[in-house]
Formats: structure tokens, sequence, C-alpha cells
């Protein structure tokens, strides 16, 4: 199998079937990343297409010494924040369109307790929407953690920085998705016991 | 471990990131603690959320399809040559545009007053209108050696020319002709009997016919015996501010015609030369005079006529000297009819010198008092 390194060379060569390659081999997970930033199809689907013709058009940039695929998850992660950025962006779709289907197709959580059960569901859109108020810095840096379950030297090359700063980063954004998820339950008077789970 | 220590590695535990040691730590006291176990299930909770990926939309199947006609429907040659591009190629492009346009501006805001001051000089110069008035400020300004100081706004160039020119055309004035019809090209036609005349109207001879008389100051002129007024304005125009041609300052011009007369000596060095006017006419004599200005342009002509040569009613009259005066002075101020007259002896030979200019009778008698005349060295002032 040619690596995506070889293929960005023959492109530059103006070999397109090698791009065509490169689009079928990185759609998905640019799609993917893209669609939990911005929450929207339509929206990921245009975006995505954006980045991919950016990058066609950027090719000659690439550094054919490194990975490609770091590469091009960056340009779809700057991508989709300069979108969300134009378009001053406020995310308003429901967390089941964009982050996680709705709680009944957990078949796990929907085992045991009824109440226990509704009380789990309310949790986790609860999670899902604390998610989607998370900066976009944030949201970026636990999608490719837990979306893309990506390594943190993986995540370190994609967002230019350092591992250890992805450490620290996904840590804040841990710990900032736990305070909005308080907050959230703070705003509603709920006292959640997780004695159930 | 304590709670606080706890919620530390909470994530990293839910991660199965911890040592071992840490690990059974962080159990003991989960165990030990029901808010801290709390903190562990939420935290499961979250990562089920986080990890979720069952909920993701698949690309519609001709999605590769539409890039790729996106890409290859863009023109191959232009993106080939992108890649070929430096990076900041397209920036400079841009940036180059803009500061030529900003050059632009600058170059119209810094040359635009020039162009506009100068085509004012060159309207004045060439209309035969009541602008000719700016037009002898104008031509003061660039030091002009002839004068304008009959010049009125209503009668325009035109007296000019009939001063200068034809003494015939002058007598019609008197009988209410108008500038316009006196300057007929019957009328106006000079001839070489202007050798007879008095020496401002020498110079403007020369301009009709160069080889008629030997001015030394206009003979580059040569002129139609015709010329239409409006050319003659211009021409006038042009003599008056031969500078205009050049920027640098007007050339102090000197004739051998009257080379053997006396030179002025100490004149006061507030007055600087600017022109020097000679003739050698035979009913004359030779003539030559000194134009001076001082800083508020005030004119100083001194004027000698060699009086062996000449006969008493040719002498230097008021016409020449004040012909003579720069241009400015016929709208800032007008010239001064005050002259002083008298006669100096220099080597047995007798001169009439003529002072005249824009100075008081008081400021002439004291530069006669002054200024000396010697026939051996260069005009020079004090």
């Amino acid at each position: 199998m040619i690596n995506d390194e070889t293929l960005a060379d023959r492109v530059l060569h103006g070999d397109t079937a090698a791009f065509e390659e490169l689009v079928n081999r990185y759609k998905n997970s640019v799609f993917h990343i893209v669609y939990r930033m911005v929450g929207h199809y339509q929206e990921a689907e245009d975006i995505t297409q954006e980045v991919f013709i950016l990058v066609y058009n950027k090719l000659y940039q690439f550094d054919q010494s490194k990975k490609f695929g770091p590469w091009i998850h960056r340009i779809a992660i700057n991508t989709a924040i300069s979108n969300l950025r134009k378009k001053k962006k406020v995310i308003n779709l429901s967390f089941d369109e964009s982050f996680g289907q709705p709680y009944e197709d957990y078949p796990s959580v929907l085992e045991g307790d009824p109440e226990a059960i509704f009380e789990r569901k309310e949790i986790m859109e609860d999670i899902r929407l604390s998610i989607q108020e998370l900066p976009d810095s944030y949201r970026s840096v636990l999608v490719l953690r837990y979306q893309m379950d990506m390594k943190n030297a993986e995540i370190a090359q994609v967002l230019g920085v350092s591992k250890e700063n992805v450490e620290v980063r996904i840590h804040r954004a841990r710990k900032a998705l736990r305070k909005e998820l308080l907050k959230r339950w703070e705003e509603r008077g709920v006292q959640r016991e997780l004695s159930a789970f | 471990m304590n709670c606080q220590l706890f919620e530390r590695y909470v994530f990293d535990y839910c991660d199965d990131n911890l040592s071992p040691d840490l690990k059974a730590k962080m159990d003991k006291h989960r165990q030990e603690c029901p808010r801290c176990n709390n903190q562990v299930k939420l935290t499961y909770l979250e990562n089920q959320v986080l990890r979720d990926t069952s909920d993701l939309p698949v690309l519609a199947d001709d999605f590769t399809s539409r890039v790729m006609q996106q890409v290859t429907g863009a023109d191959q040659a232009t993106l080939h040559l992108r890649w070929t591009r430096k990076p900041f190629s397209s920036k400079v492009k841009k940036y180059a545009w803009t500061a030529a346009a900003v050059g632009l501006v600058l170059c119209l805001a810094i040359l635009a007053p020039n162009v506009i001051q100068n085509d004012k000089i060159t309207q004045v110069a060439d209309a035969p209108s009541a602008e000719i008035g700016k037009a002898s400020v104008l031509n003061s300004s660039v030091q002009s050696p002839l004068p304008d100081s009959k010049l009125d706004a209503q009668s325009g160039t035109s007296r000019v020319y009939n001063e200068r020119l034809s003494p015939q055309v002058s007598s019609t004035e008197g009988a209410g002709i108008s500038p316009a019809q006196e300057y007929s090209p019957n009328e106006t036609a000079p001839d070489n009997d202007l050798s007879a005349e008095v020496s401002s109207e020498i110079m403007m001879s020369a301009m009709a016919d160069p080889g008629s008389q030997d001015t030394g100051v206009f003979d580059q002129t040569a002129e139609p015996a015709n010329p239409p007024s409006d050319m003659m304005l211009w021409k006038a125009s042009d003599v008056q501010s031969p500078s205009r041609q050049g920027s640098a300052p007007n050339p102090v011009r000197k004739s051998d015609a009257a080379g053997d007369l006396p030179k002025p000596q100490l004149v006061p060095g507030t007055f600087t030369l600017v022109n020097v006017v000679s003739s050698d006419l035979e009913q004359e004599g030779s003539i030559i005079e000194y134009h001076y200005t001082d800083k508020n342009n005030r004119l100083l002509v001194i004027a000698l006529q060699d009086t062996n040569k000449a006969e008493p009613n040719t002498l230097l009259n008021n016409e020449l000297l004040s012909s003579a005066s720069p241009q400015k002075e016929a709208e800032v101020a007008p010239p001064s009819q005050v002259e002083v007259t008298y006669n100096i002896d220099v080597d047995g030979h007798t001169y009439q010198v003529t002072l005249n200019g824009t100075l008081s009778a008081e400021e002439l008698g004291k530069l006669a008092e002054t200024i000396s005349f010697s026939n051996n060295s260069t005009v020079s002032s004090q």
C-alpha cells in the first residue's frame, strides 16, 4: 500500500487519482472531526469538502518528510474553527445531533432500575450539552483524544504543540467539562447522587 | 490519599493511565469515600459520551466524486502554477498592488500642486487677457529682464506691443482704436527703421527681425514680421522670462557692444546685479544699462550713454528706463518716474549716467554720490 506522503508527491506531479485515494482515506476522519466541531451535518460536509480543496491547493506546502495525517487533520480543525468564528456561530443544536445518539440506544445503561436508567439518561444528556458549551480549543482536543482515539503524541502533532501541553489541555478540558456540568445541575437545583450507578 | 489528590487523578484513573501503586491507592480511597466514588462514576459516564461514535453520520457516497469534480474542474495549469509558486508570492502580489496604488496617490499629492502652478503660469503667459498682470508677477519672480511697467490689465499685452514696436500704432491709441483694432497685420509690421527708435523698441524689433539690430540680449528670438498679437504676446512673455526655460537663476548677460563703457563701482551690496542690457547704435552711441534689484525687489537701473556719439535728443529717456523695470513693479509697486541724470568724466571721456528705478529721489541722489565708474574693472558691488 502506497503511503500518504508518496500519494501527496504523486498529486504534486499531476496524478489526480492519487489525490482521489487520499480523499478516500481521510474523508471520514476529516468529516468526523468537523462534524464534532460544528455539530451540523450539511455544514460539516461542506467544510469537509472545503478542507480537501484547500489541501489540494496547498499541497505544495506539505512537508513530505512528515506525516500526512496530522497535517490534514490540523487543516480540518483549523478550518472548522475558522468557520465557526466567521459565522460567530452559537451551536444551539441538540446534543443528540452532534455528540452521541439518544440515550435509548445505550443498551448497557438501560439495564437495571428504571429510575436509575432515567437518571442516567438525564446525566448523559447534560454531559452532551456541557461538551457543546466548551471552548473550541477544549472541544477540539477532546474530539481528537476521545472521538479519534489519538494518543497524546499524535494530538501534539495535529495541534502543533508539545505532548505535555496536550496533557495539560486535556486535563483542563475535562475539568472545564465537569465544571460546566456541575454548573448546569446547580442552575437547575439538582443534587445528583450517583450512588445508584 | 485524600479527596483532593483523588480528584486530581480521577481522569487518569478512569482512563487507566496510572501506575499500579497509585491505582491501588485510588481504589482504596474510592471504597472509603462515597463522594469520590461518585466522581469516578460520573467520569465514566463522561468518557462514555465522549467516546461514543455510534451517532456519527456517514458521508454521502458521491462525496469523493464531488471533491474530485471540484478539483479537476479547476484549471490544472493554474493549480500546478500555484504549487510551483512560493508561499508568499500571492501576498507579495497583493502588497505590490497596494504599494503601487499608494505610491500613485502620493505622487499625485506631491506633483499636483506643481502641475497646477505650472499650468497657471502657462495660461498666464499664453492668454492675452487681464491675466497678464499675474504673468508679470510670475515672471518677475524668475527675475525677468524685460519690463511691463506700462502694462495694465485692461489693455493687456497689446499695449506693450504697441509701445515697444510701432510708434505709428501707438499714435492710433489716442484716436480711440481698440487694442484689437490696433494690431491688424498691416499696422503692426515693424520695419528696419527701428534702428532710429529708442532702446526699448530695439528690444522688440530684435524679436521681429533679429538681424536688424545688435542687442546682444534677444538674439535668440526670431519672429515673423507680422505676427498676430497673441503670438507676439507669447513671444514677449517668453523673452521676458527666459529663465522659464530652466530652473537656473537668470544669468547676468553682458554685451560686448558697449564693453568699452565704464562700469559702475561701489554699488551698495544690498543690490544684486540681475541684468545688463547694452546696445551700440549709430545715433545714440553706446548705451548700457545695469539692472539691480534688492531683496524687496526694488529696481535700480544705472544707464550709461556715451555722450560723444549720441545726439542730444536721443539720450536715454524715461521710456527706456521704465520699460526696463521688472514686471512685478507693474502690479505691485508702480515704477518711480524719478531719475537722476548727471555726467561723469572717465579717462577724459564724458558719459551721461542716469539712475532710475523704483527708488526714491533721495535714495537715487545718495546712490549717485556713492557709485563711481571705472573702465578697468568689472561690475562690482560694495
